[in-house]
């Protein structure tokens, strides 16, 4: 070994004809690095867009898939029904704490008296300040909503006078009507109910309430994504592993311990 | 530095799989799903192989992996050793690289000259 390798090691390693390589490395990291981010993303975008894809299946009436004594059905998460019946606008309240592009609001929900005879809870819409809500709709409701589950944790509400709960509860609503209500709500959406009747979602001056219980993706949805995301990045190691061998053996020469294969 | 059989075999098997692989991913499936009229059932067969992009990947890898194995012994320069890896991802290049590894290996390495093929 020249003397001069042993002291400055670094000084040799980083010469100019080496540049190049050394460049080389780099980028190929960073390359692999994007590529397999690039491919993690379009694993999530198919996630999420399986999740969401329940609600762009065709609306079937709200009966079909939850009767007004029925309990929640497992396959009805998200899933769009039509909802026919009477607004019931003396029985409006407010969803505190509902987060809307980052923002905490409110939901505006007014049931709905179908044939049945029984109220399913229509959230119209989201809103900043309560006080500053639309009229609650009245006379005929027809619209296309979003099957939600009821939320009953048993969140405590301050004060039971006013019209603002905690949580959308069917327990808490059971309180405030002498009508029956179905085990689940609805989130309205603009989408025209099919039949021809005329939609009336009451989401006038209001913004859109995003669905929050919506199932989850199959395991296998874009797993093939997911795979090439990890193949990029196994590639990205590995270059640093082979750059860093010929650095040691090649530049510097020294020999990896034990020797490297031998001749068969 | 001598260069183990296996590892030269290994190499040349690998080459073989990946570039079979590659030219039938990229010179059939991928015309057919991409250039194939929507819905057509050519469309979907290119669909359904489109999967052997993921077997390509990690044979790829292990080709890679042998390729480095075989460059530390050889000490082919960067360039060369470079070719040989980036070889396995453009379609048909690899064949010739196989052949050009193969004729310089038995060249400077007369005792693997017998290996069959």
């Amino acid at each position: 070994m020249p003397p001069d390798l042993a002291v400055r090691p670094a000084a040799r390693a980083l010469a100019p004809r080496y540049w190049g390589v050394h460049l080389l490395m780099v980028a190929a990291v960073v390359a692999t690095v994007l590529l397999g981010r690039w491919q993690y993303d379009v694993w999530r975008a198919h996630r999420a867009d399986n999740a969401a894809s329940v609600t762009r299946m065709s609306p079937v009436p709200l009966d079909s898939v939850l009767g007004p004594d029925a309990a929640y059905p497992g396959d009805g998460l998200g899933r769009p029904v039509t909802v026919e019946g009477t607004w019931d606008p003396a029985g409006t309240v407010f969803i505190s704490g509902r987060q809307r592009d980052g923002q905490t609001g409110y939901w505006a929900v007014t049931p709905v008296v179908t044939a049945s005879g029984s109220e399913i809870p229509v959230v119209r819409g989201w809103l900043t300040d309560p006080g500053k809500a639309p009229a609650a709709p009245h006379g005929a409701a027809a619209l296309v909503g979003l099957l939600q589950p009821p939320e009953d944790t048993g969140a405590p509400d301050d004060d039971p006078s006013d019209p603002v709960l905690p949580e959308l509860s069917i327990t808490d609503l059971l309180q405030r009507t002498h009508r029956d209500l179905y085990g689940g709500y609805v989130i309205a959406t603009d989408r025209a109910v099919p039949g021809g009747t005329a939609t009336a979602a009451g989401t006038a001056g209001l913004a859109p309430a995003e669905a929050e219980h919506l199932p989850g993706a199959d395991a296998s949805t874009g797993l093939r994504n997911l795979l090439y995301a990890f193949q990029w990045w196994v590639f990205g190691a590995f270059a640093i592993f082979m750059w860093w061998r010929w650095l040691m053996e090649d530049v510097l020469e020294r020999p990896r311990r034990g020797g490297a294969g031998t001749g068969g | 530095m001598s260069v183990s059989k296996g590892l030269f075999v290994a190499y040349r098997v690998l080459a073989m799989v990946v570039g079979v692989l590659l030219a039938f991913c990229a010179l059939i499936v991928f015309p057919a799903r991409h250039f194939a009229t929507e819905g057509s059932a050519l469309q979907q067969w290119g669909e359904q192989w489109s999967i052997l992009w993921l077997a390509h990947g990690w044979i790829f890898i292990a080709y890679v992996v042998v390729s480095f194995l075989l460059w530390r012994q050889t000490r082919w320069s960067v360039p060369f050793a470079l070719l040989v890896m980036i070889a396995g991802l453009v379609p048909l290049v690899i064949f010739w690289v196989e052949h050009v590894v193969t004729r310089r290996i038995r060249e400077e390495h007369p005792e693997l000259a017998t290996t069959p093929g």
